[in-house]
């Protein structure tokens, strides 16, 4: 009698499995939130969502990553309205967002009023200070490890140097690098996929041919 | 009460986007509004709350909610943090739909293979940029160095190392 139940699941475990649960994405937001000490919250985004979950890949993630970092508004926030709009759309939106924001809400809330009421709150701030230096080994390290997976060519190469140097070290504003630097990384992807061999120009010798960027 | 709730809504509402390239971008403003204009807090008290929004779990935004608090108690909270994000959620929910629609296109293709390197050139220059605020001496450097490392090449959960840094910070070792 057991045996007869077996074929039944077959058919819907694929369905099952691309439906992923409204309280999941809720509650990988909230682990989210509430692990994200000192900021750096893109880092534990990617451990979460990519890494352990794996509703995103290496190269959605950092997509989303750059679009949520160009849109308006707060980067951590975009991200999530992303992945839930990605997942379950606007209902995944809603689920994200609650995890994300409600806990640390309260969480922010308290330690301010304890502050505004007492002036003193030499523990809890030397903590969270030492933590700060933490979240910046996240977004670090995220970055080597992803990096190290990534299948880099020249251009590639050139184009995160150039980012990261004007961004990070030189600080000028992301609307004028990226309206510079976005349209050159696609015109050279563009360029590579368009050559027949090797799809995407990973460590083909063969592709490195094209002329380098004109500054 | 309900009008200074509207106009509290209507300040975060237009700054929600106008941050951007990040939420930190807006904090200048809102300084000026909440201790020179409007007069809800303290400098001293802006520069706590920005502290304690930055450096508690969660999103930095959450600054919002405790110039809120200030000006008009827990619903001044929850009405700051609502106006600060629903603009720039609702635009970035529509971007991402029509993001998601044309993914097959072969034109997004490229421009996601393109993006990827820009957004990893971004990581490192978040990680450079909050350096700044949070390194001051070996032990900082040291820890940053372990994190990556823990990060990039094991499995320990970076929860342990944050806990270190906590005790080390409660410590005054950095």
């Amino acid at each position: 009698m057991e045996k007869i139940n077996l074929p039944e699941t077959a058919p819907s475990a694929p369905a099952q499995q691309s439906r992923i649960r409204l309280r999941d994405i809720a509650l990988s937001h909230l682990k989210i939130s509430l692990s994200s000490f000192g900021g750096g919250l893109s880092a534990w985004v990617q451990m979460e969502i990519v890494e352990k979950r794996k509703w995103l890949s290496d190269e959605e993630f950092l997509n989303a990553f750059a679009l949520c970092r160009i849109l308006p508004g707060p980067n951590a926030v975009n991200l999530a309205v992303y992945t839930g709009s990605r997942l379950r759309g606007g209902a995944g939106v809603l689920a994200a967002l609650a995890g994300l924001t409600v806990a640390p809400f309260f969480v922010v809330l308290l330690l301010g009023i304890a502050y505004f009421k007492f002036q003193n709150i030499t523990v809890v701030q030397s903590a969270l200070g030492g933590m700060a230096a933490v979240a910046v080994g996240m977004t670090l390290g995220m970055g080597v490890k992803m990096s190290l997976r990534y299948p880099f060519s020249w251009w590639s190469i050139a184009i995160m140097a150039a980012s990261f140097l004007t961004i990070g070290v030189f600080r000028w504003p992301l609307l004028y690098v990226g309206a510079v630097l976005i349209p050159l990384s696609v015109g050279l992807a563009w360029r590579s996929a368009a050559k027949p061999p090797g799809r995407d120009g990973a460590a083909g010798g063969a592709e490195e041919k094209e002329k380098p960027p004109q500054h | 009460m309900a009008n200074s709730l509207l106009s509290l809504f209507l300040f975060f509402a237009s700054l929600s986007l106008m941050a951007v390239g990040g939420g930190n971008t807006i904090i200048p403003e809102i300084h000026r509004q909440a201790v020179l204009v409007r007069h809800w807090m303290t400098d001293a008290e802006f520069a706590a709350a920005f502290a304690i929004a930055r450096a508690a779990p969660g999103p930095g935004s959450l600054l919002v909610a405790l110039v809120g608090w200030k000006a008009l108690g827990f619903a001044g909270a929850v009405t700051a943090t609502l106006a600060m994000y629903a603009p720039a959620c609702i635009l970035t929910f529509f971007v991402s739909r029509i993001w998601l629609r044309f993914r097959d296109n072969r034109w997004v293709i490229a421009l996601e293979k393109g993006l990827a390197p820009v957004a990893m050139g971004l990581l490192f220059a978040s990680g450079w940029v909050l350096a700044e605020g949070a390194a001051h001496g070996w032990v900082s450097y040291l820890f940053i160095l372990v994190t990556i490392w823990v990060v990039a090449k094991t499995r320990i959960n970076p929860l342990v190392i944050m806990a270190l840094a906590g005790v080390a910070g409660i410590l005054g070792l950095l």
